[in-house]
Order: C-alpha cells, then structure tokens, then sequence
C-alpha cells in the first residue's frame, strides 16, 4: 500500500451537453490504495456518471482525475494505465456475452490483456475463475444457465483478467438476492485482502455500503455533501441529508446482534 | 351483498393449502396464511420463490400468467373463492380486493391520463366519479390533486406513481389490499414516505393487508406477521418479530445471516451456497431447500415437511425446525 491515493478527483465537473445542465459539480475526493470506498446517493445524484469518468469512458468537461497519481490521457492505452481500473456493472444479465461460456469469456479477456495465445491463456482463465469461486462444469456452461450471482462472479473475473489496481462497482449487487448478494461481498472483501484491490462501490443501499466500506462519500444532486471514515458517517453523520438517508434505511448504531450458529 | 361484519373475530383474508400451477412445470403451494382487518402479512423470498404468482393468485388474476387453481381454498370474509369464475373474481376486485401490481410503470397505460384510467374503475355519476377521484388523490397526500388528474404516468415522479397505483386500488374501497413490492423501484427516501402512507391508509379504514417484497427490511418495517416462501412454498409463517429474530426454518435463519444490516461491519456474511430454486413440484421427492441447507439428512431427500407449529405462534415446514430453534 502506497501513499498515492489510489483514485483522486479534483474539482471534477461534468454535463452531458454542451448546454445541459452540469451533473457532476465540481467533485473532490480521494480514495485512498488498499480501501473499499462506498459512493452513495440517491438515483440521479450522479453516481454513476462518476463511476464511468473515473474508468475514462468519459472525459470530466472540467476538473482532473488521477489513478494512482497519474492522469488520464492518450497515452493511457499503451501505458497500462487502462487496464488498471475495471468496471463491474449493475446488470450481470447485460454484461456478458450470452454466446460465451464463463471459461470462454475469460481466456478471451486473458489473452488480450497477457497477449496470448487462447490455449496459454486458459490456465490463467481456469486460476481466476476458481479464485471468484467457479470451478467445474459450470465454467462450460452457457450464461443462460447461470444465476445471477454465478454470471456477476464471471464478470469480476473477466474483470481481473487485466491486473486491475482499482475496481469501480456500479450497484454490483443491486439486482442480486440476499442469500447471493452476500456471497459476492464476501467475494469481494477476499479480493480487497488477498490482492490489495482498491474498489469504489457505488450502491445505493446503505446497508451494504455499510458492512462493507471502510470509506464512504455521499452524493446528492452533483455535489459530495461529506466523506470519511464509513464508521464515522454512519455514527455520528454531520449533513442532513445523510442523516435523512440513514434514517430511510432504518440505520442505528447498534450493536452487532450475534446469530446463534 | 351481504357484508360480514362480525368485528375481530374472523380474518379478512384466509387460504388454506393452496396449489396453483402455471404449466406443467411449474407447481406452487401448499399455501396456509390468513390476514386479519387492520394487520399486514409480509411474504417475504428472493427471486423466483412464486411471491408473484401468489399474489394474482389471491386476486384471481393468475389466469393472466396462464395459471389456475388446483386445491385448496381462498375465502374472503368467510365466502369461498377459489374456485369462482371470473365475473365473481371481478367483482370481487371491483368492490372488496385492492391489488397494487409490481412496476407502477407498467400498471399504468402510458397513453391516456392518469384522471380518465381512473373514472373507468370507478362506479356511479359522472360528477360523483370526478368527486371519487379527487378525494382519492388527497388520501395519497397528492398536493395538487387536479393536475395528477390531467397528468399523463410519464410526468409523474416514481413515487408519485406509486401512490397513484394506490389510489386506484384504493378505488374500490377495499377491505384488503394485496400489494406486490410496492416500492422496490424507489428510492430509500421515497420508499419510506410510500411505506408510511400505505400503513397509515390501512389504520384510517382498518384494513387487511398482504405486502410482498423480497426486501427484508422492508417486511421488517411494515408487518405483523410474515410468510417465508421458498421455491413456491411457504416454508415459515409467524409474528414478524419473533420470525425474524429467532427463526424457525434453516432458511430464515440462513437469509438473515447474509444480510448484512444485522452483521457486525467488515465480516464475512453467511452467503448461501448456490442459487434460490425456481418453484417445482415438491411432491416429486423431498424438501427443496436441502441441497442449500446445511442441517439435510436423508429425511430430507425422502419426504417433503408440512408446516407445522414449532412453537407456539411459529410454524415451519422443516424436519429438523428443532434444531434450529434450539441452537
């Protein structure tokens, strides 16, 4: 872990058109190596505008973004700059091409990122695979066959083909189901220990940001209302709106209630 | 009509081992529950358990996703209906059943104001229905009830749609209103401000509510007693509270692991191994839940649990619910 934020935005701005009206307001915000940071918001508070500058899918209309101290520019593609930061999207329905098995979708994500040969990169593709916990006949099988948390495990994989530095999750477990939602936490959580991942999850659901997050920001209308330590916010939350939303959610600080085993 | 009006005693809503199916591969129920005026029943399941189907089921409209009624019984008031042909059934809905379908989007036709879908649910003069229609827009605390009148669903914000999906099935007065993940599509602010105005519509006419959500917290908030379902069953009925603190079904118990509102911050949560099942047929071999369950013997592979009392108030369909309570 570096001194390097990992992600910072100064003073971002953006606006769809040249003369709409400005999404992003002039966004500050660091999100230091090695942490899960949670952006939080309500929808249209422009959190996944966010999400897709920080992955340069497009370009703020004023204001820098930095990864890892470095800013996005032309050179980006061949410097490996690119490959650093991988995006999990929303929709593991969308997100994968429903013509390629897991193994499939992988080794072809390996090969371009380690320029291989297929036959080089399945090892690799198998290794990933196992470390989001697929292995088996399922990694053969057509993503029309899999759940949906099956389908989000390939996509982070696909994801990690790359050597990413930073994960930026776009509601990763929204359409998921409780029983599976937790497993991709968990997942993600191994991956935030075991590889050093810094990963900037946007979600809109308190709760998990919440279990999940040792940094939270909080979005409303373009504008980060107030950042810091997850703990903090949720403990002892300074703007109204945060209060307002961690009222919605019903979230007191209580103690943890221990389940019987 | 005869309307029973026997106060307390008898439930508004009472099904007793229900099965419906919708093809041939699909199977749901045995279904128990029942729902008293003024209380809420919360199902609560993730994707696939059949909490949609249930709900068309009990408003007679599971004909419209090609399914029917194969056993067991509905009754409103006393009066049976699960075997009533359509012109009860609309009737029914026209007069005493409220039914707030999932995605107020779609519930709504996007061509034609919100006003004139209104006038042709309600019943009587011309001005009377306008008079109707004004009031309803105020009990779902609409600020300018006239322009939410001439407004077409595309203009309105998701929750002022919600509320307008109440309002219309408010429309007929009902005794019961049936409400399928009424506020998943909003936001947490807006869901509450929905949440809060269901419950208190329900105190103003001391309704009967059935609300199904896959949400635990939402259950949470707004029920008295709630269902389980798991693969088109019920698998544990009881009070809210004691339910979801301290089940009696492995599933209950292993959703509210993995949620993570009620897990100490940064801990692995109890994930479940696998996916939900879709609703099969149960009678085929033995619990369905078994291969994600950790306590399955081979009682579990040979026959399929009833819904039984576990405790007092508490009933669940597990061989080994005991065990569960116990530990």
């Amino acid at each position: 872990m570096s001194d390097t934020p990992a992600i910072e935005l100064r003073d971002v701005r953006y606006r769809y058109t040249r003369n709409g009206p400005e999404v992003l307001k002039g966004i500050s915000l660091t999100v230091p190596a090695g942490t899960i940071t949670g952006l939080v918001g309500e929808s249209g508070s422009g959190k996944s505008t966010l999400g897709r500058l920080i992955v340069d899918e497009r370009r703020p209309t004023d204001g820098h973004i930095l990864i890892e101290g470095r800013h996005w520019d032309r050179n980006s593609r061949k410097n490996g700059m690119r490959r650093s930061v991988q995006m999990v999207f929303q929709d593991p329905f969308a997100a994968l091409n429903p013509y390629l098995s897991p193994l499939a979708a992988v080794t072809e994500a390996v090969a371009v990122a380690d320029r291989l040969g297929r036959a080089g990169a399945r090892d690799r593709a198998i290794e990933l695979l196992t470390q989001v916990g697929l292995s088996g006949a399922v990694v053969e099988r057509a993503p029309s066959s899999l759940s949906g948390g099956q389908r989000q495990r390939v996509v982070i994989a696909r994801a990690l083909a790359c050597r990413p530095r930073v994960l930026v999750a776009d509601e990763a477990t929204s359409a998921l189901d409780v029983s599976v939602q937790a497993q991709i936490l968990n997942l993600l959580m191994g991956l935030q220990r075991d590889l050093g991942l810094t990963i900037l999850f946007i979600s809109h659901d308190i709760s998990v940001v919440n279990h999940l997050t040792d940094e939270v920001a909080v979005l409303k209308g373009g504008v980060i209302v107030e950042s810091g330590a997850t703990e903090q916010i949720m403990n002892a939350p300074q703007h109204a709106y945060t209060r307002t939303l961690l009222a919605a959610f019903g979230h007191t600080p209580i103690p943890p209630r221990v389940l019987p085993c | 009509m005869t309307l029973n009006t026997a106060p307390g005693a008898q439930p508004s809503l009472r099904v007793r081992d229900l099965e419906f199916s919708v093809g041939d591969s699909v199977r749901l129920g045995p279904i128990t529950l029942e729902a008293a005026p003024g209380t809420t029943l919360g199902v609560v399941g993730e994707t696939g358990s059949g909490k949609s189907l249930l709900c068309r089921a009990l408003v007679g409209m599971l004909s419209l996703s090609g399914g029917t009624i194969d056993a067991g019984s509905i009754e409103f008031q006393g009066e049976e209906f699960a075997q009533a042909d359509h012109r009860r059934w609309a009737q029914l809905r026209r007069r005493r059943v409220g039914y707030m379908p999932q995605a107020s989007m779609a519930g709504l036709n996007p061509v034609r104001r919100v006003g004139s879908q209104l006038n042709d649910i309600l019943v009587g003069a011309r001005s009377a229905k306008l008079e109707k229609a004004r009031v309803l827009m105020q009990q779902v605390q609409m600020r300018d009830p006239d322009r939410v009148l001439r407004s077409y669903p595309h203009e309105l914000s998701g929750g002022m749609r919600q509320r307008v999906m109440l309002a219309f099935a408010l429309a007929s007065d009902p005794e019961i209103l049936v409400a399928d993940e009424p506020t998943t599509a909003l936001d947490a602010t807006v869901q509450n401000e929905v949440l809060g105005l269901i419950k208190q519509v329900q105190k103003e006419r001391n309704m009967a509510m059935v609300i199904v959500s896959h949400d635990m917290r939402v259950i949470r908030q707004v029920s008295d007693q709630v269902a389980v379902m798991y693969g088109g069953r019920v698998v544990e009925l009881g009070p809210t509270s004691t339910v979801l603190s301290a089940p009696s079904h492995p599933y209950t118990r292993a959703l509210l692991r993995a949620d993570p509102t009620l897990a100490e911050r940064k801990t692995l949560l109890g994930a479940i191994a696998g996916a939900p099942r879709p609703p099969v047929d149960w009678r085929d071999g033995g619990c369905v839940y078994r291969e994600r369950c950790p306590l399955a013997t081979e009682v579990c592979a040979q026959s399929v649990p009833q819904l039984r009392n576990v405790r007092a108030d508490d009933s669940a369909a597990c061989h080994h619910a005991e065990k569960v309570v116990a530990a």
